[in-house]
């Protein structure tokens, strides 16, 4: 078997030099990840019961709300590579916080884009100046900038820094999009697990159909851990290259 | 450690693997109290049949009825509600010729709906609302068929209970409304609804039982007027026209689309995550090749 064959798929001779080996975990964590989001389409599409009031659209909500909860944990991966960059002036998490950012605004734009797909059939609207809506809007918002912002500042150390101040104040529009539908009574945004408000419009008991809180509840298990950890991690040997290739053309540019 | 991890994944697997089995709950006895799902297959929208009434839909009419109200649900194609709205009773009654004797429209969260009433000669007052969704103008008809009794089912703009009673009388019964309610009581049910129930003694002797909940910037008002010791019973117009009833278009497309942007948006960022690494890979081969040059 020739050297290049003995590279692991996915890592040239090149890389694999500057890469530690892909972790045998995240293999199987990424063949887990996929099996498990067949399961929870399964569970969703296949096995829990058609919402009486809202018909087949109901289901979006086994991903749209996981998702949110998916960027969450991303994002606050984000805040956590901020906070420790700041500490240690590490490389590796600000390698982080930038993961956590692009995989959050990813699933951000899931739980986002299929809200509006629920609301046109329910809301009879596409968008609605809703407190929750609205939150969500300024979220993704906030984090695009980030991603804009990195990119147009050249210092390295200066960016990091900048970088990681600014994804720990993210994460407040985060909470502020979590908590916004439990304390203002106007929204129309339903509650999923606990009261909704009164002007809600499109809430379901977790119980009242067969299969719904299952559905709900593995989908969070994979929307909502695997998927962003998986992608997270992706994303995390990604730059680790980026930076490799980077600091190599530094070098030879400097030679 | 690592293998304390490598078990945990495999233990979420194994987990996820039993979820479709853990969701397949046993099947229990329906409970006869319980509000079933309708779905017209011909018309292709859904709707709850409430318990204890008997469905008598035939094709695109869907048909509801409990010996002593009826409700008609179509979805026919225009989009002009009031044209909508006309084209449903006469597909339910073709020989209706009835004008509306009010039309007003409300501005609720989920559209503007139109409400109108039909008093037609002899016949019970027929309550409709339309409102035009993709194209087809979904329409509800209710009537209490009660000798001598008159019902109105209306919505009304008004955050009061006491203040939408009094708009909604004015409205239907008497322009000059003005009457103190004989009584007056509330009934919290178990979801948790305040209903204000109001009851009255007209000039004429008639009674009045109007029935009243608010729900945001709106009252949700059923006035029934009926001769002295009949009985009157607003439950069937409020709890199922106006409180519980609601016509669900298919939704399926709307799913088919929130799918195909869950994997345009999933396997979009694994494929950039990819295309990157390989394009890294690239320059630092490039960037060898230059060194060694």
């Amino acid at each position: 078997m020739s050297a290049v064959k003995s590279v692991p798929l996915g890592q040239s001779a090149a890389s694999s030099a500057l890469l530690p080996p892909r972790p045998r975990l995240l293999t199987l964590l990424t063949i887990i990840t996929v099996v498990a989001v067949a399961i929870g389409l399964y569970v969703g599409l296949g096995v829990a019961r058609t919402d009486i009031d809202q018909g087949d659209v109901q289901r979006i909500f086994y991903i749209h709300m996981p998702a949110f909860f998916g960027a969450f944990v991303a994002f606050g991966a984000g805040v956590l590579g901020g906070v420790m960059y700041l500490r240690t002036r590490e490389i590796r998490w600000d390698t982080l916080a930038l993961a956590g950012v692009e995989v959050g605004l990813a699933m951000a734009m899931i739980n986002l884009i299929t809200g509006m797909i629920w609301a046109r059939p329910i809301w009879n609207t596409w968008w609605t100046w809703d407190p929750r809506l609205t939150a969500e809007a300024i979220m993704v918002l906030t984090y695009a900038a980030y991603l804009m912002l990195r990119a147009g500042i050249e210092n390295p150390e200066r960016r990091r820094r900048f970088a990681s101040v600014y994804v720990i104040l993210a994460i407040t529009t985060v909470l502020i999009t979590l908590f916004i539908i439990r304390v203002v009574p106007s929204t129309i945004h339903p509650v999923v697990i606990g009261p909704s408000p009164q002007n809600a419009v499109g809430g379901f008991e977790l119980n009242a159909t067969r299969g719904v809180g299952a559905a709900l509840g593995v989908n969070m298990i994979v929307w909502a851990a695997l998927v962003p950890v998986t992608l997270l991690w992706w994303r995390v040997r990604l730059e680790k290259l980026v930076e490799a290739a980077n600091a190599r053309k530094a070098a030879l540019l400097d030679s | 450690m690592q293998n304390w991890i490598r078990r945990a994944v495999l233990l979420v697997l194994v987990l996820l693997m039993a979820a479709p089995a853990l969701a397949q709950e046993p099947e229990t006895t329906p409970d006869p109290n319980a509000t079933r799902a309708y779905y017209n297959s011909a018309a292709l929208f859904g709707m709850p049949l409430p318990a204890g009434w008997d469905n008598l839909s035939e094709g695109e009419i869907t048909h509801f009825s409990d010996g002593r109200s009826d409700i008609y649900v179509l979805a026919v194609s225009s989009t002009d509600v009031e044209a909508g709205i006309r084209t449903a009773l006469e597909r339910v009654n073709p020989a209706f010729v009835t004008e509306p004797s009010k039309t007003s429209t409300v501005n609720l969260q989920n559209g503007t709906w139109t409400q109108q009433i039909f008093t037609p000669e002899g016949g019970a007052i027929i309550n409709a609302v339309g409102q035009v969704y993709d194209n087809r103008t979904f329409v509800l008809l209710f009537s209490h068929n009660q000798p001598d009794s008159d019902t109105y089912a209306v919505i009304v703009e008004s955050a009061d209970v006491q203040a939408g009673i009094l708009d909604a009388a004015k409205r239907f019964i008497d322009p000059d409304f003005a009457l103190e309610a004989a009584s007056t009581e509330e009934t919290i049910n178990a979801d948790e609804l305040v209903v204000t129930t109001n009851t009255y003694t007209l000039d004429g002797g008639d009674e009045l039982v109007a029935q009243g909940e608010v729900r945001g910037n709106f009252t949700y008002v059923v006035l029934e007027r009926a001769p002295a010791g009949a009985e009157i019973d607003v439950n069937d117009a409020f709890f199922t026209v106006l409180l519980g009833f609601f016509v669900t278009p298919s939704t399926s497309n709307y799913l088919l689309l929130g799918l195909g942007v869950i994997a345009v948006i999933t396997l979009g960022f694994a494929l950039s995550v990819f295309l990157r690494f390989r394009s890294a890979q690239q320059d630092l081969k490039t960037l060898e090749q230059l060194q060694a040059e």
